[in-house]
């Protein structure tokens, strides 16, 4: 080959290599095939060296075709520079793509003896759960706290002055028998129910408007059973302003409801009494168990009582100082416990109490 | 309350089932806890005549019984029960039917063949408190006479289903049937009959009554009863009692009893010849005064206690139970009924406290209309004419001190509306108040409302809103959102704080758990506490010993769940409660702070990685990383000796600001012993008053210098803690170590004894230039001296 060039220069007559120029290209292509060829050829990295030097090295091929550069007239040297070139170019390149691919495939190898057992189980994991209690509470909350209701708390041990008598529920009022009360003298009890922070927020706010509020906290009754339990959890809620009505009640309810159980869920309200709302309602959530068809969850009625609510009384709002004629409002009290069985399914309320980790850690 | 269909549907005029009638109640706010048909409890059982009784030769215990049940061949059914004899009217299972307990099949015993069962009260579900004792001996008697072969759900009048009713307390009025009655009116276009009454003169004399206690009797009405038959009431009447679970005895007592579940008026009859003085006199009991009541007991009496008294003695506990010496018994001639407007409060009191408590109290208790005292005083004596039980006289007695108020509240329809949020029409309002029976009274805008008078719960307008809406529909009520102002109450910081600890100790792996806010005192002794209690804090009326005292710690109940989870096998205990614990004052109420507690156990397991295990350090690290993610806070250890409940070398107080807020450490081995808890566990308590919400975080700049790090090996003393060593280092280093840890701690004979080697890397930076190696080496030498100085450090 080199002796083809050679005699090819030799017969070269000044500034006639553009016409000539497939020629000497025909005579580099079967050289850059060869060379290709043997690149494609070289099974090592060593290899491969030894074909690089063949080619490029300071006695290779390249730097004895470049050698002409000097030979050849000014116009046709740029003819011959890019000939040379493209030729050095595709060799280059091959090249490159061969030790590259070389390269990866030693550090691919090496990478894959690191190889671990990806499916053993993490170190150190431990993972803490809420109590159901707890994560049912934080929810009515979050509920109620994105419509501008604001989180208070009240007493666990609490005055029968604020238990009752501020609930329009007087010594000897029958009601007191609807709950069963635990006393630590005869003018303190432990709160049979969350309302007694209605009054107390109440007397806190009057005379501004509006009290929107929501108290969570633990509440206490005389019953032990499988679905009553001596303590047990309340959710109050508080809304008095200007013109709040029943069907404004109703309507945050049902908020609620969908909130918690799901858009498709219904409520009903039942006429009921407590003496310290007026007019008041029982709401019935719509089983989900059954779609309403009757089942054992519902006791076949298709609705599971949730919880108790009502209009203030305007007795209540006038012992706190507000003028029933001018504000009104509603109030609604639910039972975390209750909600949290209806949500999770779950069938004995002493679950809840018994604090066994097996079932705390399904939550 | 029962209620019998049969007995509500006498009432009114239309039809109904026992679910059409469910809804109604529900609706209009009686709710109904349960509804039971009385037909499904047995089948195919007939009256039949026992015509006559043969021993059975092979067995000394069953007698042949031959019975009529109204065919034309007699049945031979073999009996085991004694209280059979020939003559006898019996219920008799027929082969194929059913009773409690399963079907009847054609049997032999001992080689003869039965064909039936002859059953006792139980087998055919009848209640054993509406049997009699005799009724409850065996087989159950019959009345005699009965049609032979008739069906006993007929004879019974068990074709009934019965609601059970959950009455809220302003709703006593339906305590009485016949008011029951009156709501379903208000669902449905029927027309209520009037009951049939036997109306009297009022009597100018015979008979003084006379009341010392106005307060507690309103009103007492009495008529008198000649010549009265006492015997067992029809069977169609004893029947309906019997229905709503009343057993009949005779046809006076009968009466009273049915009266009261028609109109929820108690009623009491004396025996009138045994009345002396011609008074009735209604007066409070003295102090101490014992009087025997009709069930033959002496009880002794308090001053509070409503009684009557006749012109010589005390005749009946008021409201509450007659007495022994007036009770009306076979021989008795002539009746005194008594129909009485009692104060609820006074019968609540004396039933209570000595625990009589009746049909009749509950509804005293429950408060009752003066106006229907007469009414069912007029329905009783009726009832005695209408069943022949004697000679009802003209006239009747009666002291009426305390008239019946019946408001009339003023009210608009623009109001109803404003507050149910809703349009109904003015027509449509004054419908409700008519089938309501309430009187309206048109004036301008206002509506003028008279309730009826059995409606003593309708007092002001808010109760007419209630009404309206009642019987409107609570389905109509739309749903509307609340327009309203912005409300600007503060959430307290605590409420967040409470969240934010939850949420990040279940972060850290811990689970939470809930327990009783009262414990068991004996409790604290348990936990090593030294106090045993605050009687302030203890519950009067607990429903049992350990659960009596409000808790003043946390650890009793989380380490009793720990303890409740370690029996079950379990190992991994990290568990949690934030909670309030009592603090007993002198003020009215108790304090209440905010607590929190951990226990972890100390779980030491291999695992594939290498062993693990907790220890007074994992719960350290965790109490110091929940501490600065919820606030600024610097804590502070120091060691205690004096405790019982935590190890007494390895339990710290926990203090910020130079308070103690809390404690840490290993649990004591005896506490954990108490609980059979058998390895290590480590408890915290923290105190979260103290807790205020952080400032907010300010920026320093970062620094611009490099730092360069020093390791540093020194044998201490070995009873020299790590805050002394640290607090020189700190003291010594002209500010210039920014941080300091520990990578070696060593005690070993190599060193010597009661000193320990520990090793440190602390790191030199100088806020304002690059440190030269000299400049560090400086300090780094004082370091060393000052704890050689001060503390006898030697180098190792
Ligand atoms: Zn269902």
């Amino acid at each position: 080959m080199l002796q083809k060039i050679k005699l090819f220069f030799e017969e070269l007559e000044v500034d006639s290599l553009e016409s000539k120029s497939d020629i000497l290209e025909n005579i580099l292509l079967v050289t850059k095939e060869e060379g290709l060829s043997e690149i494609n050829g070289g099974q090592t990295v060593d290899e491969l060296k030894i074909i690089q030097t063949k080619y490029f090295g300071k006695k290779g091929l390249l730097p004895d075709l470049m050698k002409y550069m000097g030979k050849v007239s000014n116009k046709d040297k740029p003819i011959l520079g890019k000939i040379i070139h493209d030729f050095k170019t595709t060799l280059e390149n091959k090249l490159n793509e061969r030790l590259i691919s070389f390269k990866n495939a030693e550090n691919q190898a090496k990478l894959e003896a690191e190889t671990i057992d990806v499916t053993l189980p993490g170190t150190n994991s431990s993972i803490g759960h809420k109590h159901p209690l707890t994560l049912i509470e934080e929810e009515i909350k979050n509920i109620f706290t994105n419509i501008g209701f604001t989180v208070v708390e009240g007493y666990e041990i609490e005055e029968d002055y604020y238990n009752f008598e501020r609930l329009n529920i007087p010594k000897d009022h029958p009601a007191r028998e609807m709950q069963d009360t635990f006393y630590l003298n005869e003018d303190v009890v432990l709160r049979t129910h969350t309302s007694p922070v209605q009054a107390r927020i109440m007397d806190k706010m009057c005379p501004q408007l509006p009290v929107k509020i929501i108290a969570p906290g633990k509440v206490f009754r005389r019953d032990d059973d499988s679905t009553h339990s001596p303590m047990f959890h309340q959710i109050e809620g508080l809304m008095v302003d200007k013109n709040i009505t029943f069907a404004d009640l109703k309507g945050i309810l049902l908020h609620l409801v969908k909130s918690i159980f799901g858009e498709e869920r219904k409520i009903r309200l039942r006429p009921s009494y407590f003496p310290f709302t007026e007019p008041s309602a029982e709401v019935d959530v719509s089983c989900g168990n059954c779609n309403q068809e009757g089942c054992r969850v519902c006791g076949y009625t298709g609705w599971l009582e949730i919880l108790g609510s009502g209009m203030v009384h305007p007795s209540v709002l006038e012992m706190a100082g507000y003028d029933p004629n001018e504000v009104s409002g509603f109030a609604f009290g639910l039972g975390i416990e209750r909600v949290a069985m209806l949500k999770y399914g779950i069938d004995d309320m002493r679950l809840l109490f018994d604090n066994d980790l097996r079932f705390l850690e399904q939550f | 309350m029962k209620v019998s269909l049969n007995w509500l549907k006498q009432y009114f005029d239309g039809n109904l089932d026992g679910s059409e009638i469910e809804i109604i109640l529900t609706k209009l706010g009686l709710e109904v806890e349960n509804r039971e048909k009385l037909d499904e409890s047995f089948s195919n059982v007939v009256v039949g005549k026992i015509d006559s009784l043969e021993k059975h030769p092979d067995a000394d215990k069953l007698q042949i019984c031959m019975i009529n049940v109204g065919k034309s061949e007699n049945l031979q059914i073999i009996t085991g029960a004694q209280n059979v004899y020939v003559g006898m009217y019996v219920p008799v299972a027929l082969v194929g039917s059913k009773v409690v307990g399963g079907s009847i099949l054609e049997s032999k015993l001992r080689g003869l063949p039965s064909y039936g069962m002859l059953c006792s009260g139980t087998e055919l579900g009848i209640d054993a408190s509406l049997l009699s004792d005799k009724e409850k001996e065996g087989i159950l008697p019959l009345s005699e006479g009965l049609e032979l072969g008739k069906d006993l759900l007929d004879v019974f009048s068990l074709h009934d289903e019965v609601l059970d009713l959950g009455l809220t307390p302003n709703r006593a009025d339906c305590y009485g049937i016949y008011n029951v009655a009156k709501e379903i009116i208000l669902k449905k276009d029927f027309v209520l009959k009037e009951l049939e009454t036997l109306k009297g003169d009022l009597a100018e004399d015979g008979l003084e009554i006379i009341i010392n206690n106005e307060d507690l009797c309103h009103r007492y009405v009495a008529r008198k009863i000649k010549n009265v038959k006492i015997e067992p009431s029809p069977l169609w009447f004893a029947n309906l009692l019997r229905n709503v679970g009343v057993r009949p005895i005779n046809n006076i007592v009968d009466i009273t009893n049915y009266v009261m579940f028609e109109l929820g008026q108690p009623m009491h009859a004396f025996d009138y010849d045994k009345l002396e003085g011609g008074k009735i006199i209604v007066d409070i009991a003295n102090d101490g005064e014992l009087f025997t009541t009709l069930d033959g007991k002496e009880r002794k009496l308090e001053k509070d206690m409503l009684l009557i008294k006749d012109g010589v003695k005390s005749v009946a506990l008021a409201g509450v139970m007659g007495g022994f010496n007036s009770e009306v018994d076979e021989n008795t001639k002539n009746i005194l009924f008594e129909s009485a407007n009692f104060n609820s409060a006074s019968i609540r009191r004396t039933s209570r406290k000595l625990g009589l408590r009746s049909e009749a109290s509950g509804r005293f208790e429950r408060g009752l209309s003066e106006d229907i005292a007469l009414k069912a005083m007029n329905r009783a004596m009726f009832l005695v004419e209408l069943l022949g039980a004697g000679q009802v006289e003209k006239s009747y007695f009666e002291s009426y001190p305390v008239k019946q108020v019946i408001p009339t509240i003023t009210s608009t329809v623009k109001r109803v509306n404003a507050i149910l949020g809703m349009n109904i029409k003015s027509e449509e309002i004054i419908d409700i108040y008519n089938k309501l029976n309430f009187k309206v009274e048109v004036e301008d805008n206002n509506l003028l409302v008279t309730p009826s008078p059995h409606r003593i719960d309708v007092k002001t307008e808010i109760d007419l809103v209630e009404e309206v809406v009642r019987v409107y529909g609570y389905e109509n009520i739309p749903a509307t959102l609340p327009i309203g102002s912005t409300n600007t109450i503060k959430v307290e910081y605590k409420v967040k704080l409470i969240d934010q600890i939850k949420s990040y100790l279940a972060d850290y792996g811990l689970n939470e758990i809930v327990s009783y806010s009262f414990i068991d005192k004996l409790s604290y002794g348990k936990c090593g506490y030294s106090f045993a209690g605050d009687e302030r804090l203890k519950v009067m009326n607990p429903l049992s010993e350990n659960q009596s005292y409000m808790r003043e710690k946390l650890l009793p109940g989380i380490i009793e769940i720990a303890s409740r989870n370690y029996k079950r096998q379990r190992r991994n205990i990290g568990i949690f409660e934030v909670g309030r614990v009592f603090k007993g004052t002198d003020d009215k109420l108790p304090e209440e702070n905010l607590q929190l507690g951990i226990f972890l156990l100390e779980n030491e397991v291999k695992e594939w990685y290498g062993k693990t295990k907790n220890d007074f350090y994992t719960l350290k690290g965790l109490l110091e990383k929940l501490v600065s993610d919820i606030s600024n806070k610097k804590l502070v250890f120091e060691k205690l000796t004096d405790m019982k409940t935590l190890h007494p070398g390895r339990s710290a107080s926990i203090i910020s600001n130079k308070e103690i807020i809390g404690h840490i450490g290993e649990i004591h081995p005896n506490v954990l012993g108490e609980y059979d808890i058998k390895e290590k566990g480590f408890y915290l308590e923290l105190d979260l008053k103290s807790f205020v919400e952080p400032m907010t975080k300010q920026y320093s700049s970062l620094p611009k210098y490099p730092s360069i790090e020093r390791d540093l090996a020194v044998i201490l003393p070995k009873d020299l803690n790590y805050a002394k060593i640290y607090d020189v280092i700190s003291k010594s280093s002209n500010n210039m170590v920014v941080g300091c840890r520990i990578f070696d701690i060593f005690e070993g004979p190599q060193i010597g004894a009661d000193v320990k080697s520990v090793a440190f890397s602390l790191i030199y930076q100088n806020p304002e230039k690059t440190m030269t190696d000299d400049e560090v080496s400086e300090i780094h030498n004082n370091i060393v001296n000052e704890l050689v100085d001060n503390l006898g450090a030697r180098l190792r």
